[in-house]
């Protein structure tokens, strides 16, 4: 559904203005999308990010940003300690739509996103445990490794407010949105005395198949070039 | 402009719906998911179970215990993983350390020795050449209710010794004839005789003498044979041997004073008198003749070790009764054996049994008898569909033999194989099981009471059983999965031995896959 939208999001675009006119207006053909062309520096739910644009149209902008974020968390499993570790990574190639003109703020975005990201739960125990006259070291127990993985491509679709291509030389753009990744797909692994059964694997992903969504909120700083 | 207005809403209503969407998955990864744990550190399960030699009943009463002695005993622990070795109700579960490493180059091998209160001690030798499964049953005599081929006298107190340990009167005990052989055997205790202690010790007042005489002619006798009669044991000159005996009989004997004290030394020694039933075929197929020699061994309890006498036994046959005898002296306590003997082959011939059907714990009994009938090996081994390959082990060289296959050691066999060199050559013989039983699955799932996330799949050797049945299947269950043909519909009982704790529990039998939850004892999960 929500790719749909997306798409129609896009075709809108597309249809109500026609490509051409927009790279052909007001001014002539390349010559105009390089002087209106801007580079920004972000900070977003998906990570940091460098990003250029340029104006389609009075009302239409395009951008093409890449984006990084490395973080973690670690939390316990049972006797494990579990160490997450979220590596974020995408291209983005958006465009933005102001209703109201060029010189309204107010935008509505969409566009697709693809995705580097990796998502890895690894566990070990921290101490040995006895089971009986065994002692079971940390080693011995093994460790328990879960991959969590999205769709390549993926849609989004946001709004916010302020002009990518600044009218002057600097401009503060800010912005929500969403991507829609689907249900997380999981890879478990297990090593040592561990076991990795299917049905580990197939809760793991019904308890993640509620996260459909990443949620993006993004603010960013624009330097017209030309 | 109206569409505009209409989209943009859309839009700004969709993607504040699925942000207000995400703070609504609470779940982590890893909510109502259980860490699985196996016991993949045990790689050898050596199941010991201790029978009665008569009925085949498990040893249940007179704190039965086994013990481990021969030259890798330091590779053999219990399968709780502890050095103590606990034995319930006549069971026990052996592994390996994790330091060994099994293979036919370098084969574990060990004595496992069983005692009990009320039985004669006996042993079995063990050979372990892989990691996997192997199952040992000690058969003890119980000296108040001997097996077929075997006769005794109990508690006999004939003998009094004074206070320096010397016999005060000449004794004579005598076994009882046994009544398929006609045979019999006596010791002789002469005045003045001085008994001791291992630690040389006198022993004095009323001894108590137990004599049980084994013949060579009844299965439950033979089975009885400490160590089997495949063994390394000690030649005369000092060498180690790998050797096949071929007995004529065999004693027990001991003697203990009114505190409980073992007799162990006698100056000048006893006398022995032992008949040899006259069906005793020797090593080399020829039936027994006065004028024999035939060598003496004592056995070693402690070590579970056959030492040859420096003197053979001489084969007669007595004027009057026409029996053949033996008479040999003994300056120690022990079993003694009067056994020719040859030498065996670790890895003898290759049997291949392809099998088809379900049988009872998957498992049959493989039984070597000489081409005369007399006993040579048992085997339990445990089948998969389709061929199986086993090698036979420690099996006398130049001989042939005939191979049984029965369901279990107490059933008639249903096939049979003639194997003309036991060391050599490849052996095909195709066995069908017709019986009504179903391949079931079964998963046993250990859960911890103080830890719900963690499930236990334990390796263990199992024992099993019809409800009401005195009979025990075995079954080796790996990392919590265990296969195994049961009836359908029937209550079957289930049970293994951890750290000296019986675990039991009761199924209904009516579908052909399980999984069995089990709450696991404190030794299991107390560290969780």
């Amino acid at each position: 559904m929500f790719f749909l939208v997306a798409l129609m999001f896009c075709s809108f675009m597309l249809w109500g203005q026609g490509i051409e006119d927009m790279v052909q207006q007001p001014g002539s053909g390349n010559d105009y999308l390089l002087k209106h062309l801007s580079v920004s520096v972000k900070a977003s739910t998906l990570g940091g990010g460098l990003e250029v644009a340029t104006t389609l149209s009075e009302q239409f902008n395009l951008r093409l940003a890449g984006n990084y974020l490395k973080t973690g968390q670690n939390f316990t499993f049972t006797i494990l300690d579990l160490d997450a570790s979220l590596r974020l990574g995408s291209l983005t190639l958006l465009a933005d739509w102001h209703p109201g003109g060029r010189d309204k703020l107010f935008h509505l975005t969409g566009g697709l996103l693809y995705s580097f990201n990796e998502i890895e739960l690894k566990g070990k125990s921290a101490k040995s445990y006895r089971v009986g006259g065994y002692t079971i070291t940390p080693d011995d127990l093994g460790d328990l490794t879960m991959k969590l993985f999205t769709r390549k491509i993926n849609p989004y679709l946001g709004l916010g407010f302020g002009q990518v291509v600044p009218t002057n030389r600097v401009s503060f753009k800010f912005e929500l949105g969403t991507v829609f990744h689907g249900e997380p797909k999981v890879d478990m692994d297990a090593s040592g005395m561990i076991v990795r059964t299917g049905e580990q694997g197939d809760l793991v992903a019904s308890n993640m198949s509620g996260y459909k969504f990443w949620p993006v909120m993004s603010m960013q700083l624009c330097f017209r070039i030309f | 402009m109206k569409t505009k207005k209409i989209l943009s809403f859309l839009m700004a209503a969709l993607v504040a719906g699925s942000l207000l969407l995400v703070p609504g998955c609470k779940k982590t990864p890893v909510d109502d998911v259980k860490l699985i744990i196996d016991f993949s550190m045990i790689k050898t399960q050596i199941g010991v179970t201790m029978v009665d030699a008569k009925t085949g009943h498990q040893i249940q009463t007179g704190n039965p215990e086994i013990k481990i002695e021969g030259q890798n005993k330091n590779l053999v622990m219990d399968i709780s993983g502890r050095d103590n070795i606990k034995v319930v109700n006549g069971l026990a579960s052996l592994t390996l350390r994790a330091n060994a490493n099994p293979s036919s180059a370098n084969p574990v091998k060990f004595i496992v020795i069983g005692t009990a209160d009320g039985y004669l001690s006996t042993s079995q030798s063990v050979t372990v050449n892989e990691h996997g499964g192997y199952s040992v049953v000690l058969r003890l005599v119980k000296l108040n209710d001997l097996p077929p081929g075997v006769s005794g006298v109990v508690d006999n107190t004939d003998i009094i010794t004074g206070g320096d340990g010397s016999v005060l009167n000449e004794a004579i005990i005598t076994a009882p004839v046994v009544v398929s052989t006609g045979t019999s055997a006596s010791l002789t205790i002469r005045k003045g005789t001085v008994i001791r202690d291992a630690n040389g010790n006198p022993l004095s007042g009323t001894i108590y003498t137990t004599l049980v005489y084994f013949t060579n002619q009844d299965d439950e006798a033979m089975q009885s044979f400490p160590g089997g009669f495949n063994n390394t044991v000690i030649l005369n000159d000092g060498s180690e041997a790998d050797v096949t005996f071929f007995t004529a009989g065999f004693l027990a004997i001991t003697m203990t004073d009114a505190s409980g004290n073992a007799a162990k030394t006698f100056d000048p020694p006893l006398e022995v008198y032992m008949e040899i039933p006259e069906q005793t075929i020797d090593h080399e197929g020829n039936p027994i003749t006065s004028g024999m020699e035939i060598p003496l061994w004592s056995y070693d309890e402690a070590t579970g070790v056959w030492q040859q006498e420096p003197e053979n036994a001489q084969v007669q046959q007595s004027s009057g009764r026409g029996v053949f005898y033996a008479e040999f002296e003994i300056d120690h306590l022990s079993w003694w054996n009067l056994d020719w003997f040859v030498n065996s082959c670790y890895i003898g011939a290759t049997i291949i049994i392809e099998k088809t059907g379900c049988a009872a714990d998957n498992s049959v009994y493989l039984e070597l008898r000489r081409e005369n009938g007399d006993y040579l090996a048992g085997y339990y081994l445990w089948l998969n569909d389709g061929p199986n390959p086993i090698n036979l082990m420690w099996v006398p060289q130049n001989t042939s033999a005939n191979l049984f296959i029965k369901p279990d050691y107490y059933s008639d066999p249903f096939a049979f194989l003639f194997i003309d060199d036991l060391c050599d050559g490849t052996y095909t013989i195709e066995i069908e099981f017709t019986d009504n039983l179903v391949p079931v699955y079964g998963l046993f799932v250990g859960l911890c009471p103080n830890n719900p996330d963690i499930e236990l799949r334990p390796s263990g050797y199992g024992w099993y059983s019809k409800a009401n049945s005195w009979w025990w299947n075995t079954a080796f269950v790996w990392n919590g999965e265990v296969s195994i043909c049961l009836e359908q519909n029937t209550w079957y009982t289930f049970g293994t031995v951890f750290d000296g704790v019986w675990y039991q529990y009761d199924f209904y039998i009516d579908q052909t896959q399980y999984i069995f939850e089990m709450e696991m004892g404190p030794d299991f999960c107390d560290d969780f």
